[in-house]
């Protein structure tokens, strides 16, 4: 988005400390820093916070009322805002937070105030146009023009300038905007954009600087996340934020509430109980898991969330995240569904219970979070009090117990599946975590001829360079193949520094190229191994070096006004992947050269049009 | 996601049904009407060899949004039969007696009947090479054969060297060395694909009926390196097969469309059409 970065200490926090000096040299807050394996905080998220701006920032609400000794030594609150926080400084009408971006951060206003704009904005005044694609001509220009140069680009010190920090987007014409829109006021001390941050989704309202030197302090979701496990009254102020104003619009979501009165909803979100299960960085374990090749004992190290045979407590409405539902078979557990965002499991049981107190019919599945899942969980009593009541016939039927059709939620698309493979595909799925695919790719190797024009085809969309292997592993006559899957959730994205891989609007996850630095943190965190690192070669297809600077960062030149190359410091790397072809019309080239239908890119939250596909 | 394959492949049988039916019809009336019908035909049927070989050029332009791959693979396919039924009609089912004419229509046929190989291999061999094990990359194919060559050779020097004897040895240059140097070819598609793997484990279980307990576990090494040298075999020879037609499809077709334009040319203009 490019904010204004003030990297200086803020002037509220002069006036508020002026005793400070805030030009101190940085020091990280790193207990038991080693040399050879890098830390946490090696790479903090603004390098000019000085611990003075720390100092007078735990004088401040919400921190001066945390407990500093519930925190680890290891991360301390201090060490917290000094590496997972920055401060920015804002004009009038900068947008801070954009409707429909994904961010790792949430804001706290420290000076000034902020405007929620609760009222969708026109695209064109936020600053977004319609996505670049190429023209027929340029794409046919571009791939005359391609010289068999593997990884080619401008030079990198020829790009300087589009590195330089952006100035910001500001709203214009903010009156006109605003006048038929409804808006709320973010005072000092409020926090905002959390909600998007923790459950990596969509910002769903724009946030404007509502005045000159706005100081707002941002916090990344590694820190946020810290903040709210070792300071319960930040937790308590986060969920009762969310309860305000992210659970309703929610609730109001989900299909089987739709009729039921607005007053009855707010009741519905003062009871539900808002449940995590799993760790947020999940993907670590999954690396060790699926290295190690666990299978069943993989699902038995999922957090439960229901087990079969238990009395259901309440509808249970997944938020984010994916749920295995799974049976007792032998002496392990079959998978026989997995449940996405908005889906939900129990109405079958609660019906049945309502209906025939004295034969209680207990929870036929188990449930387990595979990864992370955020849960709503909406009591019993009240499902049976406010929301059966406003059932239609068709959904009575729908879920009547009698109708043994096995969890509602995956649809008839989960059974297509099983009936077809057998349940090892959807162990398959899961134990792969390929679900938390977007835009998957699937072959059927059953119809594949091992032609590779899908691969030439990615090749010649890209300049001649392939961004997928046709290779992966595979289930039966399925393949999942090595290439970026567009996750629902792109832990790709967490550790990048620059914010140069980032999601589109339309979900797909690209990285800018002009902005990545080559660091591979999104290559390292990727757990499925579908981004490379590359080594980038000039317009002449010379390798690129970074190249010598002075103290001062200016690039030197030798006598005859050359570049300085630096071989030694190893050639300059850039992070690929599949990029679905956004700048291409068509959609993605893989999917469209396949002359056999074999290969095709697949939400696998759509189970049905998985199914559909796996059946044809 | 749209039907399944075979209610495409009835929904595109009947429009191609059809379509040769009215053909056969039109053909008929203009008979009837003692209009230069194998003019129309012949005409016809360019255009339609010219279409055909647009699928070609679509599939070497594949940035263009000029609809699926697949979806040009099911007109290519069907327009493909229809040209068959327009050929017959076109030469009324009689053999060609001048030269242009019978290389014409023996390049036509080649074209065809390499066309109909190549649909049949496609549908075939897919789901034999999915099944057969491990998926290999064909362009290293060649790098996978020297390294199972050296394994062998490294297996058959280790035995020599800790056992003392030469009977390994021997057995592996006599008999095993060729079957691992060598290939069956497209040969090893047609009947049980194992019967090559098969014949040479039998030779080695019988020569094994001579060897010391301390010879016995370098030859079950050398077992495993025939079963993995039949799967290199299968895995080469059907996807040499499933590339291999292509190289006599689509340069025959060129050859069909030059050919086919001279052949009009002569016959318009002795015709006194032109």
């Amino acid at each position: 988005m490019g904010l204004d970065l003030k990297r200086a200490a803020a002037p509220f926090i002069l006036r508020a400390c002026p005793f400070l000096d805030f030009r101190a040299p940085k020091k990280h807050h790193v207990a038991n820093q080693t040399a050879e394996r890098p830390q946490r905080w090696d790479a903090p998220f603004d390098p000019g916070m000085s611990s003075g701006v720390v100092a007078c920032l735990l004088t401040k609400e919400p921190f001066a009322v945390m407990d500093a000794g519930r925190f680890p030594r290891h991360l301390p609150l201090a060490g917290l805002l000094q590496n997972d926080a920055r401060l920015i400084q804002c004009r009038a009408n900068q947008i801070v937070v954009r409707e429909g971006d994904y961010g790792n951060s949430a804001f706290l206003v420290l000076s000034g105030s902020a405007t929620v704009v609760l009222d969708n904005l026109p695209r064109r005044s936020l600053g977004r146009g319609q996505p670049k694609r190429r023209s027929l001509w340029r794409t046919l220009a571009r791939a005359l023009s391609i010289k068999g140069i593997p990884e080619r680009r401008v030079h990198h010190t020829e790009r300087e300038f589009s590195r330089q920090a952006s100035p910001g987007v500001f709203l214009q014409d903010v009156p006109r905007l605003l006048n038929d829109r409804r808006t709320a006021v973010v005072p000092v001390g409020e926090i905002f954009g959390e909600l998007a941050a923790l459950g990596r989704t969509p910002r769903t309202a724009t946030v404007i600087a509502a005045e000159d030197g706005t100081e707002i302090l941002e916090i990344r979701w590694q820190g946020l996340r810290d903040l709210m496990n070792f300071a319960p009254e930040f937790n308590q102020q986060i969920e009762a934020r969310f309860r305000e104003n992210g659970l309703i619009p929610l609730l109001n979501q989900i299909d089987i509430l739709q009729r039921v009165p607005r007053p009855a909803v707010t009741e519905i979100a003062r009871a539900t109980k808002l449940e995590r299960y799993g760790s947020f960085d999940w993907y670590g374990s999954f690396r060790q898991m699926r290295e190690a090749g666990a299978g069943a004992a993989a699902l038995q190290s999922e957090p439960l969330i229901q087990r079969e045979g238990d009395y259901v407590n309440g509808l249970l409405v997944i938020r984010g995240g994916f749920v295995r539902v799974s049976r007792l078979y032998n002496h392990s557990e079959q998978t026989v569904a997995y449940l996405g965002k908005g889906q939900h499991y129990g109405l079958r049981e609660i019906l049945h219970n309502q209906r025939d107190p004295s034969d209680p019919m207990p929870a036929r599945y188990s449930l387990r979070a595979v990864g992370y899942v955020d849960v709503l969980l909406l009591p019993t009593e009240l499902m049976e009090r406010v929301v059966l009541p406003t059932l239609t016939p068709s959904q009575i039927k729908e879920y009547t117990p009698e109708r043994e059709r096995g969890p509602r939620a995956p649809g008839a698309g989960s059974e297509g599946l099983r009936r077809q493979f057998g349940p090892g595909v959807l162990e398959f799925f899961l134990d792969q975590r390929t679900l938390n695919g977007s835009a998957t790719m699937l072959i059927d190797l059953d119809r594949c001829t091992r032609c590779d024009d899908c691969v030439r085809a990615c090749a010649s969309t890209h300049d001649g360079n392939p961004r997928f292997i046709r290779q992966g592993h595979r289930i039966e006559s399925i393949q999942m193949v090595q290439a970026c899957m567009h996750c629902h959730d792109p832990i790709c994205m967490i550790p990048c520094p620059t914010g140069a891989i980032h999601r589109q609007e339309s979900g797909q996850v690209v990285i800018n190229d002009d902005t990545c630095i080559g660091c591979a943190s999104c290559a390292d965190n990727c757990p499925y191994d579908n981004i490379q690192m590359v080594e980038i070669r000039d317009l002449k297809g010379q390798p690129q070096y970074p190249v010598a600077v002075d103290a001062d960062g200016t690039v030197v030149r030798d006598a005859q006004g050359r570049l300085v190359p630096q071989p030694a410091a190893g050639p300059i790397l850039r992070a690929t992947k599949c990029d679905l072809c956004q700048e291409h019309v068509g959609g993605p080239a893989c999917e469209r050269a396949c002359p056999h239908d074999a290969l095709v890119r697949m939400d696998m939250r759509d189970t049905d049009r998985l199914a559909s596909w796996l059946t044809r | 996601m749209k039907g399944t394959f075979r209610q495409r492949r009835l929904i595109h049988g009947s429009v191609l049904l059809a379509l040769v039916g009215l053909l056969i019809l039109l053909c008929h009336l203009l008979d009837e009407a003692l209009r230069p019908t194998a003019v129309y035909t012949g005409l016809l049927l360019l255009l339609v060899l010219l279409g055909l070989t647009l699928f070609n050029a679509r599939k070497k332009l594949p940035f263009l949004p000029l609809l699926k791959v697949s979806t040009w693979t099911q007109w290519h396919l069907f327009t493909g039969f229809f040209s068959v039924a327009l050929f017959l009609l076109h030469t009324g089912l009689r053999v060609p007696n001048g030269l242009l004419e019978s290389v014409l229509a023996a390049l036509f046929t080649v074209v065809a009947l390499s066309g109909f190989v190549g649909l049949f291999l496609s549908r075939w061999l897919p789901s034999r090479l999915t099944r057969s094990g491990e998926p290999l990359t064909y362009e290293r194919l060649p790098a996978h054969r020297r390294a199972l060559i050296e394994e062998a050779e490294t297996v058959v020097r280790r035995a020599e060297s800790e056992t003392g004897s030469s009977a390994i040895g021997d057995f592996y240059l006599a008999t095993l060395a060729p079957y691992l140097q060598g290939s069956p070819g497209l040969a090893i598609l047609l009947g049980n694909p194992q019967r090559y793997e098969r014949a040479m484990l039998a030779r080695t279980d019988e020569f094994g009926r001579y060897l010391s307990e301390r010879e016995r576990p370098h030859l079950e090494l050398l077992r495993e390196c025939i079963r993995r040298k039949g799967l290199l075999d299968y895995q080469g020879a059907a996807q040499g097969a499933l590339k291999g037609w292509l190289f006599i499809h689509i340069p025959c077709t060129y050859g069909l469309l030059v050919l086919a334009v001279v052949h009009g040319w002569v016959a318009l203009n002795y015709g006194g059409r032109l």
